[in-house]
Formats: C-alpha cells, structure tokens, sequence
C-alpha cells in the first residue's frame, strides 16, 4: 500500500514543514491580499471547508457514487430482484440479454445479482480496515506525536519493521500461512495488521505538527492534562489530513481486498467478491469478456470514487496542496 | 554526511531483524502444525512429516529455530519445495526475467512520471495539467490485474499491437507487462511531481533566482528541479515494495515465468515453503533498496546530512 | 524600442555618461491582482525617483504596496494574477515596462538587484552558496566555474563573510541569519549594479546584526555610488539611513520628502500615527497609541482619500475628493488636504 498523501514523510520528522498555510496563488497575492480583514474565511475549518465543498463537482460526483454503492452494500435487492446463489448449471456462460442483463457466470448464476451483492463485501471491508486502523492509528499516533522521546522512538522502530513488509507480499505470507478459512474476518484483520503503520506515520506528523503551535503552549501554561489537550486541541486540529487519507484509504483496501482475492489468497467461495470473480474469469476473457468486465466496472468504479472524494476533501481542507 | 550514513545503517539492523522475525513468526510459530498449514492439502505420509520437522528445526525452542533460519538465509538457503527442490534454485531461474521486467517499468515510470508531472506542473490550471490530473487518477482508482487485462484484450488481442503471452518475442514480450506494471507508480510519480513542483514554484528562492535575472528555463529546470525531485525519489524506495506486489499480479497476467508467478504458482500449487522464501527474500531486498534510497536522499538534500 | 540597433544595456550605459544622476523615475504606477474573488488592488499611483547616491526608503504597513512595487520595477510579478495596468518606470530614462522580457532579463540582477527579507527561504537550500553566487558570473558574464567561484570567493570577503575560502561550498542552512544575509548582498552586488532594491532585510534579524547590516549596506552604497532603495516597516531605520522617505498607504504615497523633515514635522495624519504609535523608552505611557481601524481592504478602497476611515482630521471632503499631493515644501509633498492643520498640530 503506497503512502498516496505524503511518501517523503517518512524522511522528515521535522514540524516546521508542515507548518505555514499560504492562500492559494503567489506569495505577492498573499502580501497585497493579507491586508483584507478576514472576508468570509472566519469561521472554522470544517464549515468553511463544507462550503467550497458543496460546490465542486468533484465531491458531488463521488458523494453521489459513494452513496449508490453503500446503498447497493446495505440492500442489494433495491438493485436486482435475482438471487445471486440461485444458480441453474445449464444457464452457464450466457451473454448479457434481457433476462439476464449481465449474463451468467459458470455456475450459471445470475451477473447482474453477483455483481450487486459483490458491493457489500467490499464496503464492508473497506469501511471496518478503515476504521479500526484509523481508530487504532489516532490513538497511538496521539501518544507517539504528543510525549515523544522514548514511547516516541518504539513506536517508530515498531512501524519501520512494517514498513519493511510489502502489503500484498506480507499478504499473501499471513493469509495463507494463518488461515485455512478465510471469510470477511479473516481478510480485515489481516488488512488492518498491514494497514495501520501508514496512518500511524500520517497522525503522528499531523500531531508533531500541531504539538508546537502556540495554544497547545498556553494550555499547558494553564494547567490542563494532557489527556484533555490531546482530545480538545491536538487531535480536532490534526484531524483534516487524517480524514482525507481515511477516504483515500477505503478506496486502496478495497482495492488491495480484489488483488489478494483475485491471488486466490483472500476471500473464498461462497463469498461473493469482486476480486474473486475476476480471478475465475481469466481464462475466459475471450470467450466470456462480460465476466471480467462487469466486476472491474463496478470495481474501479468503487476505488475511484473514494480516492476522487479524498481528492476533493484535501482541496477543501488543505488549500497549501492545490 | 558521514554521521547520517551510520546512523541509517544503525537504524537498518533491527528492522532487518525485526521484519524477517515476524515474517519467520507469521509462518513457523502459530498454533497448530505448521508444517500442516505449509502443505495445504497435500497429503503426506507421517515419515515425511517428520522428515520436514527436523529439516525445518522444528522441535528447537522459537529463538533458536529463528537463528537457524537467519543463518540459512545469509547462505542463501531459503528452504524446499515439498519435492525436495532448493527455492533458491528456482529464484535464480526465475529472477533475471522478472528483473528485466522490473527494470522496463522503472525507467518507464520514471521518464513519463517525471515528464507528465513537470508539464503538468509548469503550466497548472492548463489543459495538460487537467489531462495528467484526472488520467493519473483512473489509472490509479482501477486496480492493476483489472488495468492487466484491459490492456491484454484491447492492446493484445483486439489490435494485436504487443504480444501478451510469455517470453518468446524478446523484449517486445516485455513491454506490455511493463507499462502494466508501471502504470500505478507512473500516476503517484506524476502527481508527486506535479505537486513538489508547484510547491517549489511558490518557494522563495525561485522569486531569488528570477530577480537574479535567470531565465524561466533555468529556473524550473535547475533550480526547482532538483528540490522538487525530493520527495520523488523518497517515493521511488515504497514504489519498489509496489513493484513487487503488482509483479506477482502482472506476470500471472502475462504469464511471464519470473519470481512474481513463482510466488503465485506457489500459493496455487500449495506450496508454502516456496511462498515463504521468496518473500522473504524479496522482503530483504526491499530494505537493502530503503538504504540506498535514504543515502541517495542524503545526497540529493544536504540539509539531511547533518541531521 | 523598436528599431534601434544598440543593445538595452548599451543604451542605459550611454546615458550613464550623459546625465550621471537620476537612475530611476517611477511614475504613476498602478499594478493589480485579479484574483477569485475580484481585484486587488495593490499599488494605485505611486511615484518617486532615486538618483545615483541616494537612499530611498519607502516606509508602509504590510498591504501598502510597497513590496509589489519594488517588484514591479523589478518585473518579477507573477502575471496572472498580477498585471502592471499603468504608470512607467525608467531606468535611467529607457522604459522598462515597454521592454520584451529578454532585454528586461539582462537588466534584472545585472543593473538593478534585489535583496529579500528572509534569506533562509531566499536561498536555494540545495545548491551551495558559492555556486548561487557565482552563478550570476557564469550566467551574465560568462565566466568559467573557477573564475566566478575565484570571484564568488571576492565577493563574500567583501561582505565580510570570515573564513569565505572554506566556506564557499557551504549550503545556506550552514550559515547564521546575519550572515545569510550578507551572502544574499554579496549575490546582489556580484555584477556591480546601479541600483539595490533591499526589501525589508533586517526584519528577520537580531537588533545588533540588523545594524551591522545596515552599515554594510552602507558603506557598500558610499564605495559604488549605487542607489538603494530601501523597503521597510521600521520608522528609526529610515531616519538614520534614508535620504529621502516615501510613506505609503492602500498603494499610493501620502507623504514625501527628506526623511529627517518628514521624521520631524509630519505633514500627514497617518505619518503622525506611525510616529505616535512607537513605543517609545523616554516617555511613561500607560497604553500604546496605535492609529484606529485597520488597513484598507485592496479590493474596496474607500473612497477618496482612503486614510479618512481611520483619521482625525478627516472631513466631508475626505470621503469624495482624493487628495492631491500638495507640496509643502522644497522636494516635500503630502495627500492630505488639511496637510497645513498636521504641520500646524505637530510644531
């Protein structure tokens, strides 16, 4: 899994990088425009952040899609009335018609139901590894980011060694050495072992970076505990590149979900999963295409329009990334 | 400089041994037989159980199996099939092909990623900017064995521009699965780019070098450049780990014979032994290749060097 | 400058020898920023002149202008969102705003330099600072690497940089703030140019390094004859080192002449203000004076004489008529149309 938001973090502990929002166009705008009083760019992050959002077609767009699919996820029978493991063996392999306006697979099920029903396993996965790791991955990364020094310094070495796995090499070893069942569970967990040290980098910058602004200073002057200035100052202050890479992130283990079933070393039958659809339509792509096209339609798709979302959530929230 | 550079090295050890330990705990120390879990369904007879448990030390206590296994590794003993056959022998068959492969994608990559990200960059807002935008972006949201085949039923089969089978054309063979395999890293390498650029562009030092009277030309070009390409080359080290995951989906698409369908033929067949040591293998790689990164960041940045 | 067969150069240095004197004339510049949300307009009218010799300090608040106007003359606007929509600047009377970009790009860095006020940022971190130095050698005279770096080597020890031999193949980030600095002055005046544009550059500085520099600057202006022209916020800098002073306010100027007049009789209320908002060690004060209000907004400046908001002296004809700049004296100007009451007021 690559760092999509920042890969040369790794490199720079350094606070002071993150530092220094500027207004969008040239440091001469900045200067002739820092003379305004604030014109309408008062008010929170997140309500200004909302504002410019509701706007861009960027974020309509994928909010749209991301809304079709978690309704497809959640009541698949809104889409298709066919059930997707009634299967008929002499209906096998048939091209998309009326009947069956996605054809059928091997098994003679209907496409268009498999299809559908494919949607709740990858949301679901995709939105529990996102979850739990970023839940995971605040919590630690807080602690990391705020007391430093030698939890700091474990935590890191820690996050190195993971770092030094490949996901989908380390994948394949831990699915296949440690599960002869693999079900939804099964592939999550393993997801969120792998998943969680890049977030982890991501909040622990976010924090390094907001630790030294001056009203985390003043708190401290006045007294409060550190728990409280983790949770009222540092963490709703570091949240905005969390969410974007949150968003991000759905969309690349959903992704990495299809590539381990698609390996043969993720999900199994009788669970539907895209990945696994495609992987036993690869021999039959000249005799079948509809059976590798309809999953990777649906499945691209799905990737797309989170890694848009997140795309359009960074240009909202981080105006310095445009 | 010197400091930097031991350090690193310093830093190396543990994860070395960190990583291949969890990797080694992962396969040899779950609960239950993991000779068992190694073999899949295969059926064997008792003898040959026992055979493998003390090839693969495993009545030693945990460190000591560990040790043992380490010290294979730096002999280049990455275990057997369950035939008997040295995983390193299949490595060495295999590798030079998909380092060929590997190599392709890289230099492909690296001069369209760079290009479209500069030109993307030099002129944001404009229509090539927009172009590299939203093309990188599909490129990325489709995942690569989807973009694979794609690519093996319109440019293969359907035009019959490249071949898509195998290794017998030579390096035509290759090309394909190499833009295949590149693409995804091509679309983060643009962007990353694209983004540096721009970032560089708005920097301080280029209002400097303008008011220095240096033409357009040789400010992008010499000095953003070089702090722009930065963050790309801390990139490149991740995007080897990428390479190889996307290899084993790439030549299983193209069926080209390298370690990537090895490790895949080994999941296939049952054959853990052989997954395991080729991953751990390229595990190793993947840090030795992290080094070289971090010292080339060195050089390339000098304000690391005395950190 | 169509037509003519000399070079730009050859041009400005056959007036050399004609008029020895007035370098640059700025007249009724206007430059604006267009921008989402409508236009910014930064720089709305200015004029001032520098002759050879001369310091110019031109003294304003952030947003005045005064920044964008040094680097109007210097042409290094992004343009979008910055266009020069009217006025001239000449240099040593050839037209720089008519010239194509390649005539003006040999006189940028070659006869007017620029300096800036943060010289960590300023500099590019990753090439060392020998190299950025002699680069304005190998890139506008052509020099071989070892002679602009011989040169580069000249040029530090000029600005009293110790130890320049070893430390020519440092990085930026080596170097403390004060002497940063120095290797930006030392780039700047590398082809010997006629005039230095410093843009704030001690602000970033410790006291006693920011005089150091001054005088560098100083003594670096009496040994060439240069003309500066010295941007800044600090009122005590402009009287101990302007020979003249233009003040300026929402892009244009409000007061001008020499700077030890305008310091001690100031003939314009927001000149009072600035004067009266310094803290100051001689005097007890229970509070701090500052002038009310806040800068103007560049994209809706008030009307008339858009300091009215904020002054008071401001009357009914402050909010229509924008004032003129009446002359108050020999070579001093003021756009105040009660400039005589101030005067008055201020002794």
């Amino acid at each position: 899994m690559t760092d999509f938001f920042d890969p040369h973090e790794r490199q720079s502990d350094d606070p002071d990088e993150e530092v220094g929002a500027s207004l969008p166009g040239t440091p001469l705008a900045v200067e002739a425009i820092e003379a305004e009083p604030a014109m309408g760019r008062e008010g929170s992050l997140y309500a200004d952040a909302w504002r410019q959002l509701r706007r861009r077609p960027m974020f309509i767009i994928s909010g749209v899609l991301i809304l079709i699919l978690i309704t497809m996820a959640i009541w698949p029978g809104l889409f298709t009335r066919a059930d997707p493991r009634s299967c008929h063996l002499e209906d096998s392999l048939l091209r998309p018609s009326r009947l069956h306006l996605f054809g059928t697979d091997l098994q003679g099920c209907d496409y268009l139901a498999r299809t559908i029903y494919g949607a709740r396993v990858s949301i679901s996965i995709g939105i529990i590894v996102t979850v739990t790791s970023t839940f995971v991955a605040i919590v630690l990364g807080s602690v990391a980011g705020y007391y430093g020094g030698l939890v700091d310094s474990i935590i890191a070495r820690i996050t190195d060694v993971w770092f030094a796995i490949p996901t989908i090499l380390g994948g394949i070893v831990i699915l296949r050495s440690l599960f002869r069942v693999r079900g939804l569970l099964q592939v999550s967990l393993v997801l969120i072992v792998l998943g969680w040290p890049t977030m982890l980098r991501l909040v622990r910058s976010a924090v390094l970076s907001v630790r030294e602004m001056d009203y985390v200073d003043s708190a401290r002057a006045l007294g409060v505990s550190d728990l409280r200035i983790i949770r009222r100052h540092i963490l709703p202050n570091s949240l905005a590149p969390v969410i974007v890479y949150a968003t991000i992130t759905v969309g690349v283990i959903i992704s990495a979900e299809a590539a381990l079933s698609f390996l043969g070393v993720g999900l199994q039958l009788p669970s539907i999963s895209w990945g696994l659809m495609i992987s036993t339509a690869q021999n039959r792509i000249l005799t079948a295409p509809h059976l590798l096209l309809f999953p990777g339609l649906f499945l691209s798709t799905t990737v797309f329009s989170f890694i848009l979302m997140g795309d359009a959530l960074r240009d909202a929230l981080d105006p310095r990334l445009r | 400089m010197g400091r930097y550079l031991v350090r690193r090295m310093l830093q190396f050890v543990p994860v070395f041994f960190g990583a291949t330990l969890l990797i080694f705990v992962m396969v040899w120390a779950i609960p239950g037989d993991p000779i068992r879990a190694l073999a899949g369904d295969r059926v064997m007879a008792q003898s040959v159980q026992n055979e493998l448990r003390s090839r693969y030390n495993l009545d030693d206590p945990l460190l000591v199996q560990y040790g043992k296994y380490i010290n294979n590794v730096f002999h280049g003993d990455f275990g057997e099939d369950f035939r008997g056959r040295p995983v390193w022998d299949l490595m060495k068959q295999r590798l030079p092909i998909t380092i060929r492969l590997a190599l392709l994608a890289f230099g492909f990559e690296l001069v369209i990623g760079i290009l479209a990200g500069i030109l993307a960059g030099v002129r944001k807002g404009g229509f090539m900017d927009t172009l590299v935008l939203v093309s990188t972006l599909v490129v990325i949201a489709i995942p690569i064995f989807v973009l694979g085949f794609l690519a093996q039923l319109l440019i293969g089969v359907q035009f019959h521009w490249l071949p898509v089978s195998g290794v017998q054309n030579g390096l035509k063979s290759y090309l394909l699965p190499a833009m295949v395999l590149g693409s995804v890293s091509l679309a983060y390498i643009a962007r990353l780019t694209r983004t540096s650029l721009v970032e560089n562009l708005r920097s301080d030092y280029v209002r400097t070098a303008t008011a220095k009277g240096l033409s357009r030309r040789r400010v992008v070009g010499i000095h953003t450049f070089r702090n722009s390409m930065i963050p790309v080359v801390t990139y490149l080290a991740i995007d080897l780990g990428a390479l190889m995951g996307g290899a084993i989906i790439t030549e299983t698409i193209f069926n080209i014979p390298g370690i990537g369908r090895a490790v895949f033929e080994g999941v296939q067949r049952q054959e853990g032994t052989v997954v395991v040591g080729i991953v751990t293998f390229l595990v190793v790689v993947y840090m030795i290749a992290n080094l070289l990164v971090d010292i080339l960041y060195a050089v390339l940045d000098p304000r690391i060097r005395y950190d | 400058m169509a037509g003519s067969q000399t070079t730009t150069t050859d041009m400005i240095g056959g007036q050399a020898a004609a008029t020895t004197g007035r370098l640059l004339d700025v007249e009724d510049l206007h430059v604006e920023f267009r921008i989402e949300g409508g236009v910014v307009n930064a720089v709305n009218g200015l004029s001032y002149s520098l002759d050879q010799g001369e310091t110019v300090a031109i003294l304003g608040e952030s947003g005045s202008g005064k920044s964008v106007s040094a680097q109007a003359v210097m042409g290094i606007i992004d343009s979008p969102p910055g266009f020069i929509t009217g006025g001239s600047v000449k240099f040593r009377g050839v037209e720089l705003l008519d010239l194509p970009e390649t005539e003006r790009r040999k006189v940028r860095g070659d006869r007017i330099a620029m300096i800036f006020q943060d010289a960590l940022t300023a500099l590019n971190p990753v090439f060392p600072v020998g190299w950025q130095i002699g680069e304005m050698f190998r890139i506008h005279r052509g020099l071989s690497r070892r002679e602009s770096r011989e040169r580069a080597i000249e040029l530090m020890e000029r600005v009293k940089i110790p130890s320049a031999r070893q430390r020519v193949n440092s990085y930026p980030h080596e170097f403390s703030g004060g002497m940063r600095q120095r290797v930006m002055i030392a780039m700047s005046l590398s082809l010997d140019p006629e005039i230095l544009i410093a843009d704030e550059p001690t602000t970033a500085l410790d006291v006693t390094v920011q005089a150091q520099i001054m005088q560098l600057l100083a003594d670096l202006q009496k040994d060439t004859g240069m003309g500066l022209i010295l941007i800044t916020h600090d009122l005590g800098v402009v009287a101990e080192v302007a020979d003249n002073v233009v003040v300026m306010y929402a892009g244009r100027e409000v007061e001008k002449g020499e700077s030890l007049a305008v310091y001690h009789h100031p003939a314009h209320p927001y000149t009072v203000g600035l004067m009266d908002s310094l803290p100051r060690s001689d005097v007890h004060t229970a509070r701090l004076n500052p002038i009310k209000g806040s800068p103007p907004d560049l994209m809706h400046i008030p009307s008339g004489c858009p300091f009215h908001p904020r002054c008071p002296y401001a009357q009914e004809k402050c909010t229509v008529e924008d004032p003129p700049l009446f002359e108050v004296g020999p070579g001093r100007v003021s756009a105040c149309h009660f400039w005589e009451e101030v005067r008055r007021d201020r002794g």
